[in-house]
């Protein structure tokens, strides 16, 4: 009995001894830190009436205009590192609807003036697309011109003429939106 | 069957978390203050007596008038936004014919002087046309009296009885197109 007990101890010492040799293996660990980062998206727009009116007060024949910008972050000094699409829309459906002979357009102005958008009768909308590439800078100008087509119509209470006795105002008569989305 | 839903729900996990993946873009819409539109105010306003005055009552020697009074301003106090031209016409060939010496004129006031600015022709038309007499958003009233002389130096045999005619005066505002 001692002499089996005697080498189970000496064979536990051996496989220890075998163990800790063997895990005493060279061994060294490398950390690396690395910052992970959103992509910059930076979108600005701006716009108001051309000249000093604080709104559209036109009677037929005469034309107002609103011109706005749009930039990828040129004008902050921070350019948006993705690709955007540009969607523009303006609406005038009301007024359209309640000044006969109102019509708008959207020019690009940023070298000359080049018409733009589709005009939809039904929505009253017109719509424009543009876009950028990442780390490039895109600043646009653009302007929405409002002429009130006189009709050249002399008769009695011809339908401008009402429109101008009853004096129809509309608050909201245009409205431009344009949203940025990212491009995949 | 239960094996087949599993797949399909494996399926559809992977389809929502790539979708989901894909949809994650950046997007932001700017709406810029909306603009007010508005129509410039048009008025036009002719003050004029009632039938009675306009019963004018005439014989050789008299001289009768028959006074209105043209306005950009409504009576609200509002005055119109747009220059305005001024036309007045008048049909007096009734008159003409049955009293052809009988002189008919236009004259206006506008608070000052009055001076004649239309007279009828041989045939009984009268017509004054003029540009930009209003201005905008300027309140202003014009006095107009329509005169009627009958000269009597002629003799003219009449059976005395009165004789009605038609007078007819057509006062219209537009705007002045530059």
């Amino acid at each position: 009995m001692k002499k089996k007990l005697l080498l189970i101890v000496l064979a536990l010492a051996i496989l220890t001894s075998l163990t800790a040799g063997t895990l005493a293996v060279y061994t060294k660990t490398v950390s690396k830190t690395e910052q992970v980062e959103a992509k910059r998206f930076t979108f600005n727009v701006a716009g108001d009436i051309v000249g000093s009116y604080g709104s559209f007060n036109m009677a037929p024949g005469e034309e107002k205009k609103y011109a706005f910008t749009i930039d990828n972050g040129v004008s902050t000094g921070t350019v948006a590192e993705v690709p955007l699409r540009y969607d523009i829309t303006v609406t005038y459906t009301e007024a359209r609807a309640n000044m006969p002979g109102l019509v708008a357009k959207l020019y690009n102005t940023t070298d000359g003036s080049t018409e733009i958008g589709e005009y939809n009768a039904e929505t009253g909308q017109i719509k424009f697309t543009a876009s950028s590439t990442a780390n490039n800078e895109f600043n646009e100008s653009y302007v929405v011109i409002v002429t009130w087509v006189n009709d050249t119509d002399t008769s009695e209470n011809n339908p401008q003429t009402l429109v101008g006795t009853n004096k129809y105002t509309n608050v909201n008569g245009i409205t431009v939106s344009v949203s940025a989305n990212q491009v995949m | 069957m239960k094996k087949a839903l599993r797949i399909l729900l494996l399926l559809l996990m992977l389809f929502v978390s790539l979708t989901a993946g894909t949809m994650a873009v950046y997007t932001r819409t700017v709406d810029l203050a909306p603009v007010a539109i508005s129509a410039k105010r048009f008025v036009l306003g002719v003050n004029q007596g009632n039938q009675g005055e306009f019963d004018l009552r005439i014989g050789p020697g008299d001289l009768v008038s028959y006074q209105f009074e043209v306005t950009n301003q409504n009576s609200e106090g509002e005055v119109s936004e747009v220059d305005m031209d001024l036309h007045i016409d008048a049909d007096f060939s009734a008159v003409r014919a049955a009293l052809p010496t009988v002189e008919i004129k236009l004259l206006m006031s506008t608070g000052g002087d009055t001076i004649e600015v239309a007279a009828a022709d041989s045939s009984g038309l009268l017509s004054y046309h003029t540009s930009s007499v209003f201005s905008a958003s300027v309140s202003k009233v014009i006095f107009f009296s329509l005169n009627f002389y009958w000269n009597s130096d002629e003799t003219i045999s009449v059976n005395g009885d009165s004789v009605v005619l038609p007078l007819t005066v057509y006062v219209k505002g537009m705007q002045h197109v530059y």
